[in-house]
């Protein structure tokens, strides 16, 4: 359980709130996505929730933890993959040797899945590898170590096309009941069909947060070459029509989430006006 | 692997152990060129005194007015000279290197990817703290001394030089304060570490230049006092007569209150240097980058 209660946080010579008042409360099992524009606060956001920055007011809470107490016993149940990382020039068995032993779920065979998925082979010297290929390094050893919170803040920056889909499945591979999975990310089409839940943000706080179920039982989002007449709260002209995204009745069947669509309205119109 | 390091307390050996292994896969290649480089610098200086030492030393035994034990005598003067030269840039130069092992010791902060690496790694902050502290002011001194005396090796093998200076240093030392001169300059020489150190803390990257700068401006401003105050009206008879008044018992006092305040301030300097550690934060003042 992540509960984040009126947090609020000022970079040292900012001028206003990167979050202000913020309010969360995730529970586990879930894969959320962390939505916002640029400068919403969501890197800030996993910062709080891995400990890396101390509130300015509110409180933070992490499966009973306050993370800013940094106690080893905390960090060994959250990995953090950062949007930009820090891997040294040694082998992949060296780096396992390294870190592996101070987490205690850590499973070699599924850090071998997850490199099989990223068309990694385990022999590898992680000098010697792309910036891309580093991060599927990175994320496969991040995934292997089950932690039970694990944040993730743009992973599928510097990810191939095929990486982006392979990323998706690893996940989803990995992903248990005591788990909580934090997704931040900008690239919304990323993150198709893998989310149980969305949170989308800006620095006066969560303009949504609301489960994919929820959402699919609430909207129907699809494509028409004509705009459809009723009902519509979104739409945008995309080739051959118009993307849109509509209030659902009951005889209409369910659709796939498209999140562009989604993030597009909340940030367009107050949230209110929806529910 | 499923290896689990347990405990919730502030130290655990077995953390530690880990976390120091751990560091040393990671930068053994960085600690190697430093270790290479640390010795290299001594021996490199012991090299050049020593080829002059060796010429110099040499053309003394051409010179057949100087025989039996005055040449005996001339070949000393002239190994103590060369062996107190480089025992003199020798100390000099670990008292630069103590400021620079000083100034490495929060490297680990030095960008935004490396705290985030270094914060979230599954140790308590006093065995994050005192690993540092281990390799750079522990490891960075003992590489200092081992360089030191490889070259004082150097020396002695090479010219007889090594010996010679030692023994006239400590003899001066244990002589004239039973060496709590020694003690003084280990800690003045503790000191640069300790503030490099607390630099370090402050602003990581480019660490020694612009802990270098700040001391340079305090300095500065230190001296501009002293003169402001040199040049007011003051009658400065009764001070300077309270120290030429002291004997040598009562100048123990002043040693051993120099002593303890050297000593003070390099704690005070480990001190804040390890709050600052405490409370590093991803992004923070003089680390935004």
């Amino acid at each position: 359980m992540i509960t984040l209660n009126n947090v609020s946080y000022r970079y040292s010579g900012s001028k206003r709130d990167s979050i202000a008042d913020f309010s969360m409360e995730l529970s586990s099992g879930k894969i959320v996505g962390l939505l916002g524009a640029n400068g919403a606060g969501k890197s800030t956001l996993l910062y709080l929730i891995s400990g890396l920055l101390k509130p300015t007011e509110g409180t933070v809470k992490v499966n009973g933890f306050n993370p800013w107490d940094r106690n080893p016993e905390f960090l060994n149940r959250i990995f953090l993959v950062p949007e930009e990382i820090d891997v040294p020039s040694i082998s992949l068995d060296a780096y396992i040797k390294a870190y592996a032993p101070f987490y205690p779920n850590f499973s070699e065979e599924s850090l071998k899945e997850a490199l099989f998925h990223f068309n990694l082979s385990p022999d590898i010297h992680l000098g010697s590898l792309s910036m891309g290929q580093k991060k599927k390094a990175f994320l496969a050893f991040a995934l292997a170590c089950h932690t039970p919170v694990l944040l993730m803040d743009e992973p599928t920056n510097g990810l191939d096309i095929p990486g982006k889909s392979e990323f998706r499945k690893a996940v989803v591979k990995t992903m248990n009941d005591e788990r909580t999975i934090i997704i931040s990310t900008h690239q919304v089409r990323d993150l198709d069909q893998l989310l149980d839940h969305v949170t989308i943000m800006d620095n006066t706080g969560i303009q949504l947060d609301e489960s994919i179920a929820a959402l699919q039982e609430k909207f129907v989002f699809g494509l028409a070459p004509v705009l459809p007449e009723n009902s519509v709260v979104w739409s945008e002209p995309v080739m051959g029509g118009y993307a849109y995204m509509k209030m659902r009745t009951p005889d209409q069947p369910e659709t796939e989430v498209n999140l562009e669509a989604l993030f597009n309205y909340i940030y367009s119109r107050a949230p209110k006006s929806i529910y | 692997m499923g290896n689990n390091i347990e405990s919730n307390i502030a130290f655990s050996s077995e953390r530690f152990s880990s976390l120091l292994k751990s560091d040393f896969i990671v930068n053994k290649g960085n600690y190697i060129k430093y270790s290479i480089a640390t010795i290299g610098v001594f021996i490199a200086l012991a090299s050049l005194i020593s080829i002059n030492a060796v010429i110099d030393i040499n053309s003394l035994k051409h010179l057949t007015e100087l025989t039996g034990r005055i040449m005996d005598d001339a070949i000393r003067a002239k190994q103590l000279s060369y062996g107190s030269m480089y025992l003199a840039l020798s100390s000099w130069i670990l008292c630069i290197g103590l400021t620079v092992c000083g100034s490495l010791t929060f490297s680990n902060f030095s960008s935004k990817k490396k705290r985030i690496s270094s914060l979230m790694i599954p140790a308590s902050r006093s065995e994050k703290f005192l690993l540092q502290v281990l390799i750079y002011f522990v490891g960075g001194t003992f590489m200092l001394i081992i360089g030191l005396l490889l070259g004082l090796l150097i020396c002695q093998i090479t010219f007889g030089g090594g010996s010679a200076p030692i023994n006239s240093v400590f003899e001066f030392l244990d002589k004239e304060f039973s060496g709590s001169l020694t003690i003084i300059m280990i800690l003045v020489a503790l000191f640069g570490n300790s503030l490099y150190a607390l630099g370090s803390s402050l602003w990581p990257k480019l660490s020694w230049i612009k802990t270098w700068v700040i001391l340079m401006v305090v300095q500065w401003a230190f001296t501009a006092i002293f003169m402001i105050l040199a040049a007011a009206n003051i009658n400065w008879d009764a001070f300077f007569t309270l120290f030429i008044g002291l004997g040598k018992d009562n100048m123990w006092i002043l040693i051993w209150s120099g002593i303890t305040i050297l000593a003070i301030l390099n704690l005070v300097c480990w001190g804040l240097a390890w709050l600052r550690f405490k409370n590093t934060q991803i992004i923070q003042r003089f680390m935004t980058k």
